[in-house]
C-alpha cells in the first residue's frame, strides 16, 4: 500500500511527507476545537466537522495530485489568462462583495463563498515568476525590467488592499522577496519600499475602512501592555487577544493534551484565525515549535528543489512557498499578539474550502517544480518558457 | 524571517514562563459555567381556564454595545432616539428620562463595553415582547440586540385567598408545599434548562448563547375542577356562618354528582386575633374526624343489605337512652316508639345503636366489611397528595375492640373519616350507587393542547342493592321534608341529606363541645350537587347540625341553583312555561345581557335601557326598554329578588322580602303611588 502510494506520488517525496505531517496535525487541531460549534450547530455531532474537514484535506490532497502530475511550466502559459480573469473577479469583489466581519472579501459563486484574493495571489505569483523569468536580461534595468513587474503587482494589492490589508501586505512582502532573489536591483526595492509606504498612508487617509485599520492599530500598541490589556478586559477589541494569550499561557511547555483546550470555547473560530492558539494550548511550546518547524522545512526544501537559482521553476517554487510560509507567520503573529488582529488562516491547517483549494493547488504546482521539466520533445511549446537542462 | 520566528517563540516562552499566572487569573475571572435556566411553572386553572395561580417569569434587559453597529447605518441617530424615548416613556421617571437613556447606551457604545443592563429592575414578560421589538433591540444578541435574562419566577394568585390552601403554597416561589402546587408539582414545575455563562469583570455576567438555547421546558398548566362561583358561594356562605356561629373552623365541600369534580372547597379557621377567618390547613382533604350522626347513612345501608330491619318496623326507645355497659347513648328527647325511617329522620342515637348491636354483636367484622364496601376505611384517592387515612377499629384487636364499639360506630364515634370521604359515600347515593373518585384536577395542558386527561374514576360501581338505595334516598329527602333538617326544606327544589352533630374529646373524655355537620345532595329527584358542610367549635349557644350546618348548605344550594341555569330550567313544580328560553318581566338589562351571553342566545341591539322587559319572538329574544314613572309603584312580578330590589331601592322604596327566588307577590300593587320610604313587601316562591 505504502509503497504503491510513493510510486504514484512524483515530486520531492519529503514535501509531501511534509504536507502529510501537517494535514495530520490539521485534523487534530480541529477536530478539538470544532466540538464547540458542533454542540451550537450540529445538536452534539462532533465528529460532523471532522468529517468536513477530512473531505476538504482530501480534496486539497486531490487537487496537488492532480496538478503535480502537469509539467510545471504549463503554468507560466496559463498564468496572465488567470490575472486576467482574477481582476475582474477582485474589482468585482470590491464592489459587490458580501460583507463579512466588515470587509468585502467574499463573493458567491455556485451557491459558495469564494474568496477572489486566493485566486489573485496564486495568478500573481506564476505570473511574476515567468516575468521575472523572462526579463531576466534586463533586471537591472528600471523601465524594462523594474517597472512592468512592480505594474502588476501594485494593481493586485491595489484591489485587494481596501478590504483586505493583511493579504496585501502578505502578497506584497512576498513578490518583493522573489524580486530581491530575482535579481532586481536592491536601489528600486528601496523606492519600492517608499512607494508602499506612502500608498499605505494614501490608503489610511481615504479608504473607509482605515478606521477599522487604525483603531486596531491603536489597539495593538495599547496591548502589548499587559497590565492595560487587563485592565480594559472589558473592551470588545481585546477579547480575542486576551483570550488567545490564556490559551497559550495555560498551554504550557507540554500543552494540556489532544482535546483539553478550554479556550476553544471563547476564541473566535479557533478552527480558523485561532488554530495556532489551540495548538500552542493542547500541544504546548513542543507542539507549537514543531508546526514552526515544518513550516520553515517546507521553505527550504522548496526553495533549494532546484539548485539553479533564477529559472522559472526555482521562483515559482520560491515565490508559492514564501506566499504560504509568509501569511503561516503572520498568522502565528496574530496569534501570539505580535501583530495586530487579522482574519488570516493558516495554511494547511485551519478549517476552511477556498483556503485548503488554493493551499492545494500551490504545492501541487510547488511538487510538480520538484519534478522537474518532463520529456521536453513532446513538450516544444512550453521550451519557450524554460529550456530543459 | 528567522528574526520574526525568533519574535513569535519569544512571545511564546513569554507568555508561558513569565505571564502564566496572570493569564491564569485572567481565565478564572473570565470563568464561564452553566447558569440554570429556571422554567416557567405551569398555571393552575379554574373549570372554564379562569386563572387562578399563574407565574410570571422576570428579565433583566441588558445589550452587548459593543457590537452594534454605528457606522455606516444612516438611520442609526433617529434609532437611538426612538429606542430612548421608548425607554423613557414605558421604564423612565422624572429622573430617568429619555436624555439619561440615551448618554448612558451612547457612553457604553462608545466605550465598546461587552454587557451593559439596560435597566436595573427586571422587567416582566409583557414588557419584554414589547421591548423587543423597539429598534436595535430587535436585532439579534450578536448585533446588540435585547438579550433577555430570566430571572426569577414570582407566583400571582388573581384571586388572593380564594381557594388558597387548596391551590396550596409555593414557599419563596419555588418550593411546592401544600395543596394543587404540591400534588402536581412534577406537572407544575416543567424541566429546567441551563445557558452557559461568562463572568467579566466587576461582578457582571454575560450569556454565551441565546437563552431560547437552553432546553428550558416550561411547565404544564393544570385545569382543575373549581368553579369560581360556586368557590366564591361556599366561602362567603362558610365565612358568614363561622363569623356567626364564632366557630373554631369550618368546611364546605362542593362536588358534582355524576363526575365527582370539586366545584368548590372552603377550609377557613379562625385567626388567633378572632377577627377573620382565613385557609391554611385543607381539614376536607387531610383532617381524618369523628363524623357523628352523619355516618348513620353508612349504618342503615349495613342494616338494610343483611336485612336487620326494615324502615317501616317499629321500635321503642323508652326514656331516650341506651346503657352499654359503662357507656350511655341518648337522644336529645324521648322520642317514644318510631319507626327505624323515624328514626333516621329525627336521627335517634337509641334506635341506631340498637339495631347495628343487635345486628352484629356476633359477628362485628361483617358491620366493618360494609363500611368497607361504603369505601370508609380507605383514602378516597384525590388526586391530592396529603390524604387524611381513616381509621376504622379492628374487631380482632380485643385492646381497643370493647363491648361498646359497636353502637359507638354505629352513631359515628370511635371512627375517623375524612371530611372529603363523607362527601364521596352520600355523591354515590345521589349517583344512583355508582362511588365515583372525588377529583380536583380535570387535565394538563400546554398552551391550548391537551397533554393529559383525568376522568371520571369509578371506586365502587354500586355501593348497595337498588332498593337499599332507593329506601335510602327516601330517608335522606324525609330529614329535609320533616326530620332533623326541616328548617332548611325549600319550595323551590328537593334538598336530601343528613345532620351531624359530634361530641369532640378533649384529653380522653366527650366534652360539650360539638361539630355540626350537613351532608347532602340536591335536587333531590335529580341530584347535580352533592355539599358536605362542617363547623367546629361553634360558641354562640346553638351547635346542633341542624341549626348551625345545614343553613349553610341551604345558603349554597340557593345561590348555585340560581345560578346554575340548567337546574333553573328544571323547578320542582313545573310552571307550565312554554318557552325554551327564560323570559322575564323585568330585568336589569346588563342581567338579562349576562344570562343570555351564557345560554348563548344572541341578545338584540336594543335601545339602552337599564331596565328592559324580555319577550320571545320566535328565535329570538326581544328588549322593551321600560320606562319607569317616577313615584308609581312598577311591577316586579316575576323578577328576581335581586333585581326586585335593586330596582326598588333605587326608587327609594325600602324592601322586605320572604323567601328566596322570584318574585311572586307584592304588597303595593303595580300603578299606584308610593312615596319614598314606602316598605314594599315581596313574597318570593
Amino acid at each position: 500500500m505504502i509503497a504503491w502510494t510513493l510510486n504514484k506520488l512524483k515530486g520531492d517525496k519529503f514535501i509531501w511527507l511534509l504536507i502529510f505531517l501537517i494535514s495530520l496535525i490539521s485534523l487534530l487541531a480541529v477536530y478539538s476545537s470544532t466540538s464547540a460549534l458542533a454542540f451550537k450547530l450540529k445538536s452534539g455531532q462532533t465528529e460532523y466537522y471532522l468529517i468536513k474537514h477530512f473531505l476538504l484535506l482530501g480534496l486539497g490532497f486531490g487537487v496537488m495530485y492532480a496538478i503535480h502530475l502537469f509539467d510545471y511550466r504549463i503554468f507560466a502559459k496559463l498564468s496572465k489568462a488567470l490575472l486576467y480573469i482574477s481582476i475582474p473577479l477582485l474589482a468585482y469583489t470590491l464592489l459587490f462583495g458580501s460583507n463579512i466581519n466588515q470587509a468585502a472579501r467574499w463573493i458567491n459563486i455556485f451557491g459558495q463563498s469564494f474568496q477572489p484574493s486566493d485566486l489573485g495571489k496564486l495568478a500573481l505569483m506564476v505570473f511574476l515568476a515567468k516575468i521575472l523569468t523572462e526579463k531576466q536580461g534586463v533586471i537591472k534595468d528600471f523601465q524594462k525590467g523594474f517597472l512592468p513587474v512592480i505594474g502588476w503587482v501594485g494593481l493586485i494589492c491595489l484591489l485587494i488592499a481596501p478590504a483586505d490589508l493583511s493579504t496585501s501586505a502578505v502578497i506584497f512582502i512576498t513578490s518583493v522577496t522573489l524580486m530581491f532573489i530575482a535579481g532586481v536591483d536592491l536601489k528600486y526595492l528601496g523606492i519600492l519600499f517608499l512607494i508602499g509606504a506612502v500608498s499605505l498612508v494614501v490608503l489610511f487617509n481615504t479608504v473607509e475602512r482605515a478606521e477599522t485599520w487604525k483603531q486596531r492599530w491603536k489597539d495593538f500598541v495599547e496591548r502589548q501592555d499587559t497590565e492595560v490589556l487587563i485592565a480594559n478586559s472589558h473592551k470588545a477589541g481585546n477579547y480575542q487577544p486576551i483570550q488567545s494569550n490564556i490559551a497559550i499561557a495555560t498551554g504550557g511547555f507540554f500543552g494540556k493534551g489532544v482535546g483539553k483546550s478550554t479556550q476553544k470555547n471563547f476564541l473566535p473560530q479557533p478552527y480558523s484565525d485561532y488554530v495556532f492558539a489551540i495548538i500552542l494550548e493542547e500541544y504546548g511550546m513542543i507542539g507549537g515549535i514543531i508546526v514552526i518547524i515544518l513550516y520553515l522545512l517546507l521553505l527550504i526544501r522548496a526553495v533549494g528543489i532546484v539548485t539553479t537559482s533564477r529559472t522559472f521553476g526555482a521562483l515559482l517554487a520560491a515565490g508559492l512557498s514564501f506566499l504560504l510560509v509568509i501569511q503561516a507567520l503572520i498568522n502565528m503573529g496574530v496569534t501570539v499578539g505580535l501583530l495586530p488582529v487579522t482574519g488570516l488562516p493558516l495554511p494547511m491547517l485551519s478549517m476552511g474550502g477556498t483556503s485548503i483549494l488554493f493551499t492545494g493547488m500551490s504545492l501541487g504546482i510547488i511538487l510538480s517544480v520538484s519534478r522537474g521539466p518532463l520529456d521536453q520533445k513532446k513538450n516544444p511549446a512550453l521550451d519557450e518558457v524554460e529550456p530543459a537542462i | 524571517m528567522f528574526l520574526f520566528v525568533g519574535a513569535i517563540l519569544f512571545k511564546v516562552v513569554k507568555l508561558q514562563f513569565f505571564e502564566r499566572a496572570i493569564w491564569e487569573n485572567q481565565a478564572e475571572k473570565e470563568r464561564v459555567y452553566y447558569k440554570k435556566v429556571v422554567a416557567t411553572r405551569g398555571s393552575i386553572l379554574s373549570d372554564n381556564g379562569t386563572i387562578m395561580a399563574t407565574t410570571q417569569p422576570y428579565f433583566r434587559l441588558s445589550i452587548d454595545p459593543s457590537v452594534i453597529k454605528t457606522k455606516g447605518d444612516a438611520n442609526f441617530e433617529e434609532q437611538i432616539d426612538t429606542l430612548c424615548k421608548n425607554m423613557a416613556a414605558h421604564f423612565g421617571n422624572e429622573e430617568f428620562g429619555e436624555l439619561y437613556f440615551k448618554e448612558k447606551l451612547n457612553r457604553a457604545i462608545e466605550r465598546e463595553d461587552r454587557h451593559l443592563y439596560l435597566l436595573k429592575r427586571p422587567v416582566n414578560f409583557r414588557e419584554y415582547k414589547m421591548a423587543r421589538n423597539w429598534p436595535i433591540l430587535k436585532a439579534s444578541p450578536y448585533k446588540g440586540g435585547l438579550i433577555g435574562e430570566k430571572l426569577s419566577n414570582k407566583r400571582f394568585y388573581p384571586f388572593k385567598n380564594l381557594a388558597k390552601i387548596t391551590l396550596g403554597v409555593l414557599r419563596d416561589d419555588t418550593l411546592a408545599q401544600k395543596g394543587l402546587e404540591y400534588s402536581f408539582n412534577k406537572e407544575l414545575r416543567g424541566q429546567d434548562g441551563q445557558v452557559l455563562m461568562q463572568k467579566l469583570g466587576g461582578g457582571q455576567e454575560i450569556p454565551l448563547e441565546n437563552f431560547g438555547d437552553s432546553q428550558a421546558q416550561d411547565g404544564y398548566d393544570v385545569v382543575t375542577t373549581l368553579n369560581l362561583e360556586i368557590q366564591d358561594i361556599a366561602e362567603t356562605a362558610l365565612k358568614k356562618a363561622l363569623f356567626a356561629n364564632k366557630a373554631k373552623y369550618g368546611v364546605a365541600l362542593v362536588m358534582e354528582v355524576s363526575t365527582g369534580e370539586i366545584k368548590g372547597i372552603a377550609n377557613l379557621r379562625k385567626s388567633k386575633d378572632g377577627k377573620t377567618y382565613f385557609e391554611d390547613y385543607n381539614y376536607a382533604v387531610a383532617d381524618a374526624i369523628e363524623p357523628g350522626s352523619t355516618i348513620k347513612l353508612a349504618s342503615m345501608i349495613a342494616a338494610l343489605e343483611d336485612n336487620a330491619v326494615s324502615i317501616s318496623d317499629s321500635i321503642d326507645t323508652g326514656k331516650g337512652f341506651v346503657q352499654f355497659y359503662d357507656v350511655t347513648i341518648s337522644d336529645h328527647v324521648a322520642m317514644g316508639k318510631i319507626t327505624y325511617q323515624q328514626a333516621f329522620e329525627k336521627s335517634s342515637n337509641v334506635v341506631f345503636a340498637k339495631m347495628i348491636q343487635n345486628a352484629y354483636k356476633d359477628d362485628p367484622g361483617k358491620f366493618i366489611s360494609r363500611l368497607d364496601q361504603l369505601g370508609l376505611t380507605k383514602s378516597v384517592n384525590s388526586q391530592m397528595i396529603g390524604e387524611g387515612r381513616p381509621y376504622i377499629p379492628n374487631p380482632g384487636d380485643t385492646r381497643i375492640w370493647k363491648g361498646t364499639t359497636l353502637p359507638s360506630l354505629a352513631i359515628g364515634y370511635n371512627l375517623s373519616v375524612t371530611p372529603l370521604q363523607l362527601l364521596t359515600l352520600y355523591n354515590a347515593v345521589a349517583n344512583d350507587g355508582k362511588m365515583v373518585a372525588p377529583r380536583f384536577v380535570r387535565e394538563l395542558r400546554q398552551d391550548s393542547k391537551v397533554i393529559e386527561k383525568y376522568g371520571p374514576q369509578v371506586l365502587r360501581k354500586q355501593i348497595c342493592s337498588a332498593s337499599t338505595l332507593k329506601t335510602m334516598r327516601k330517608l335522606l329527602e324525609g330529614v329535609v321534608e320533616r326530620g332533623t333538617a326541616e328548617n332548611i326544606k325549600s319550595s323551590q327544589y328537593a334538598i336530601a341529606g343528613k345532620t351531624g352533630t359530634a361530641r369532640k374529646v378533649v384529653e380522653d373524655k366527650y366534652e360539650k363541645i360539638y361539630r355540626a355537620s350537613f351532608c347532602g345532595y340536591f335536587p333531590a329527584d335529580a341530584p347535580k350537587y352533592t355539599v358536605f358542610v362542617l363547623v367546629d367549635e361553634p360558641s354562640t349557644g346553638s351547635f346542633y347540625g341542624s341549626s348551625v350546618a345545614a343553613p349553610i348548605f341551604r345558603e349554597i344550594a340557593d345561590k348555585i341553583y340560581a345560578m346554575d341555569l340548567e337546574l333553573a330550567k328544571n323547578p320542582r313544580e313545573a310552571e307550565g312555561q312554554s318557552s325554551q328560553y327564560p323570559v322575564t318581566r323585568i330585568i336589569s338589562q346588563h342581567n338579562a345581557d349576562q344570562v343570555y351571553n351564557k345560554l348563548d342566545i344572541s341578545t338584540p341591539d336594543s335601545p339602552e335601557a337599564e331596565w328592559v322587559k324580555t319577550t320571545r319572538n320566535g328565535e329570538k329574544i326581544e328588549y322593551q326598554p321600560i320606562t319607569l314613572r317616577p313615584g308609581v309603584m312598577p311591577d316586579v312580578k316575576g323578577m328576581s329578588a335581586r333585581d326586585a330590589v335593586n330596582l326598588l331601592e333605587s326608587r327609594m322604596l325600602k324592601v322586605r322580602r320572604i323567601g328566596h327566588g322570584k318574585v311572586v307577590r307584592q304588597s303595593v300593587e303595580p300603578g299606584k303611588a308610593v312615596g319614598d320610604g314606602t316598605e314594599i313587601l315581596l313574597e318570593m316562591n
